[in-house]
């Protein structure tokens, strides 16, 4: 009797210890619930008449990688507001989104504002920084070249990473910049889209600004040499600011040139909505290198799809803030270029356009 | 000492008693727990396997399809044509094949005719020399040509496939195709929570793979057992490694005609998850059964030697001349049924 109590005893306990060991063995394979703290991403770009589209994607593919559970629409009411305009500026510049897991903070720039908005990211310790287009990347980088400011940065749709000397290689980055670019300015296929919906095009106002460089010295000798393939006479003026392509049109002697043609990516970028304007006013098509211009009256664009930039350009967000270092993550490009027409803008020039661009184009506006 | 003896007998007993329970428990749990692991490896091996060769197959089966269609197209426009109809026709397949990054058509002679690209200026009839390149002179032997996988621009992942036009043309239509769809594909193939796919090619390089920092850092697979495997003999299985030295359990496809190689893998350590859980958990069945089996013995051992250390000192004291002395155990069994005989021995003295 006293040994089966006791045997009863003993089997408690080997149970009781069996079973805490092999709790113990299952707990241990579970996930840590340790919180990890709030990443803060400071996203610059320059151009206060647009928004990038790129921004929207970026901000989708975020959520759908799990760093808000917020929709994407309300993280981007949170930054941009409604994107309605004032005039040539967009209302809202500047905006925040707080979130669990990532603070996103939104500043749309003048040129001016640029450099002292990259150090005043640096000085907030954001965790990175997401620089779109030029102007805003090279501030990114002069901001965080000193040892102890080296913020990572993520860039989107520069001309060229390599040329730009962002990045030692595509496949080697070798810094703190790393991202996403699009089709290297195809200024010689713009030329030959140009040709091919004017045929009788002959003389082509090409706008170009000195100071962007070295963009500008790169695509000039590319679209000299296109024009001369196509049999298209380039008028090549310097304009750096507004006020320049306001004299540089007026100076125009009816008839002296067929449509306007903007080559320095700088001008492209910040100085659109107001070549539009003024090639309208005189008359004139011009071309523009996104299609959400075309939509504002620029005869056709042929450029990068910038959504799937932003899409790939979450993927660098994502593996920077999880530990991935900028110099692990070689560039990315997307290469695929759209083609979009507007009808009514042709109509309005009086340009009959070739049934066959019609079917080529990805977007026609009609 | 007369209790000396029985000191010593008691702790025989206690080791024996323990070593024998001890070894009977320990060789049983192991020999079934070491059965039933080897047993579980294999069919969890087998199971695994089976689902990644098969999802290895069916990844090749759509890459594949994809190279046929592409080579559909191109025989769709290798027909002998004027310059300005096949220029058309190129810009219609632009239309309909976004994956096809430029097409030019050389002559008989190898003189460039037509190049036209959605992204770069056209040419016509530039009269290019490629005629001793490996395009047209491979294209023109064998009707076809598949180029190695090359990325363009030092970035995305491009390849070179050509056909032979009809006769009476004699000339070859060359594609340069984006192979941003096998990525599609094999971001598609899912096995497992860690499981992925990836493909490379004939030289054992990655061009698709869920990691694209790996194929845009233009890797070689080429070390990896896995793929040495793989690029010696067209499908099977093995045990490899992943490009972070992670063991994985990979099977493997090749596509043809192209001789890429398609991988699909899961890491050793969630392919066998529920192997390493039962080995723990035999593991601590066995500590848990030894305790129990070593308590046991030592408890058996002691209601064992009890009797016979009374037995021992009233034998002693009967000897010693104190003839009043008795046992007194009470019970039933054998030991009892001895302590009776020494009583009795005791009172007839």
């Amino acid at each position: 009797m006293k040994l089966s109590t006791r045997a009863s005893q003993l089997a408690v306990v080997g149970v009781v210890l069996l079973t805490a060991l092999l709790t113990a063995c299952d707990s241990s394979n579970g996930k840590s619930s340790a919180t990890q703290s709030v990443r803060r991403v400071g996203l610059m770009h320059v151009g206060t008449d647009h928004n990038p589209p790129s921004l929207r994607a970026l901000v989708a593919r975020l959520g759908e990688l799990g760093w808000y559970d917020t929709s994407p629409d309300a993280v981007m009411r949170q930054l941009v507001g409604d994107e309605t305009k004032t005039g040539d500026r967009m209302k809202k510049v500047r905006g925040e989104f707080k979130g669990s897991r990532i603070d996103l903070i939104w500043r749309n720039l003048e040129k001016q504002a640029t450099e002292e908005q990259a150090r005043a990211f640096v000085r907030d310790r954001v965790d990175l920084i997401v620089a779109f287009e030029s102007t805003s990347i090279k501030a990114a980088q002069a901001a965080t070249a000193r040892p102890g400011h080296r913020i990572p940065v993520v860039f989107l749709h520069p001309s060229d990473p390599v040329r730009d000397e962002l990045v030692k290689s595509l496949r080697s980055p070798g810094g703190n910049l790393t991202g996403v670019f699009g089709a290297r300015d195809p200024v010689a296929k713009q030329l030959e889209y140009y040709k091919r919906l004017m045929p009788r095009l002959h003389r082509l106002l090409t706008l170009v600004d000195p100071t962007n460089q070295p963009d500008t010295d790169y695509l000039l000798p590319q679209a000299r040499r296109a024009a001369a393939q196509l049999g298209i006479e380039l008028l090549i003026r310097n304009a750096t600011e507004d006020g320049d392509l306001v004299r540089v049109f007026h100076s125009l002697h009816p008839g002296e040139v067929d449509g306007a043609f903007l080559l320095s990516p700088s001008l492209r970028l910040y100085h659109s909505a107001v070549t539009i304007r003024l090639a309208l006013k005189a008359g004139l098509p011009v071309q523009a290198h996104r299609k959400e211009w075309v939509e504002q009256g620029a005869l056709f664009s042929l450029g990068v799809d910038v959504s799937p930039v932003g899409r790939a350009g979450a993927r660098f967000v994502d593996s920077i803030l999880r530990g991935t270092p900028p110099d692990k993550l070689p560039v990315e490009d997307v290469p695929k270029v759209d083609f979009a027409l507007s009808l009514k803008t042709a109509r309005q020039l009086g340009i009959k356009v070739p049934q066959d661009l019609i079917v080529n184009a990805d977007e026609v506006y009609r | 000492m007369p209790v000396a003896a029985p000191a010593r007998a008691y702790r025989r007993l206690i080791w024996k008693y323990a070593s024998v329970v001890v070894t009977l428990v320990t060789a049983a749990i192991v020999a079934v727990g070491l059965s039933e692991l080897y047993f579980s490896y294999q069919d969890s091996k087998r199971t695994i396997t089976s689902s990644e060769r098969a999802k290895a197959s069916s990844a090749a089966g759509s890459i594949e399809q994809f190279v046929q269609e592409t080579l559909s197209e191109l025989e769709g426009v290798a027909t002998p044509e004027p310059s300005s109809a096949r220029f058309r026709d190129f810009e219609r397949l632009f239309i309909r094949d976004e994956r096809i990054a430029s097409l030019t058509y050389l002559d008989k002679r190898g003189k460039e005719q037509v190049f036209a690209s959605p992204s770069e200026l056209n040419r016509l009839a530039s009269g290019r020399d490629r005629s001793r390149s490996q395009v047209f002179l491979r294209a023109r032997a064998r009707h076809r040509y598949f180029g190695p996988v090359d990325f363009q621009r030092d970035s995305q992942p491009h390849v070179t496939i050509a056909v032979a036009e009809e006769n009476p043309g004699g000339g070859v239509v060359a594609a340069d195709v984006n192979l941003q769809s096998v990525r599609e594909v094999v971001n598609r193939t899912q096995i497992g929570e860690a499981g992925y796919a990836y493909a490379v090619d004939a030289r054992g390089d990655v061009f698709a793979h869920p990691d694209l920092s790996l194929v845009l850092g233009h890797r070689s697979f080429k070390a990896l057992p896995q793929v040495e495997a793989a690029l010696h003999g067209g499908a099977g299985a093995k045990i490899g490694r992943d490009p972070d030295g992670t063991k994985v359990l990979s099977a493997f496809q090749t596509v043809q005609p192209v001789g890429w190689r398609v991988f699909v893998e899961e890491p050793l350590s969630e392919a066998f998850a529920p192997l390493k859980a039962a080995i723990w958990r035999t593991a601590l069945l066995l500590v848990a059964f030894l305790v129990l089996a070593i308590a046991t013995s030592v408890l058996l051992a002691r209601r064992l030697v009890r009797p016979i250390e009374s037995i021992h000192a009233a034998a002693a004291s009967i000897g010693s001349g104190a003839l009043d002395q008795r046992i007194k155990l009470v019970g039933m069994n054998e030991f009892h049924a001895v302590a009776r005989e020494a009583d009795a021995r005791a009172v007839a003295f």
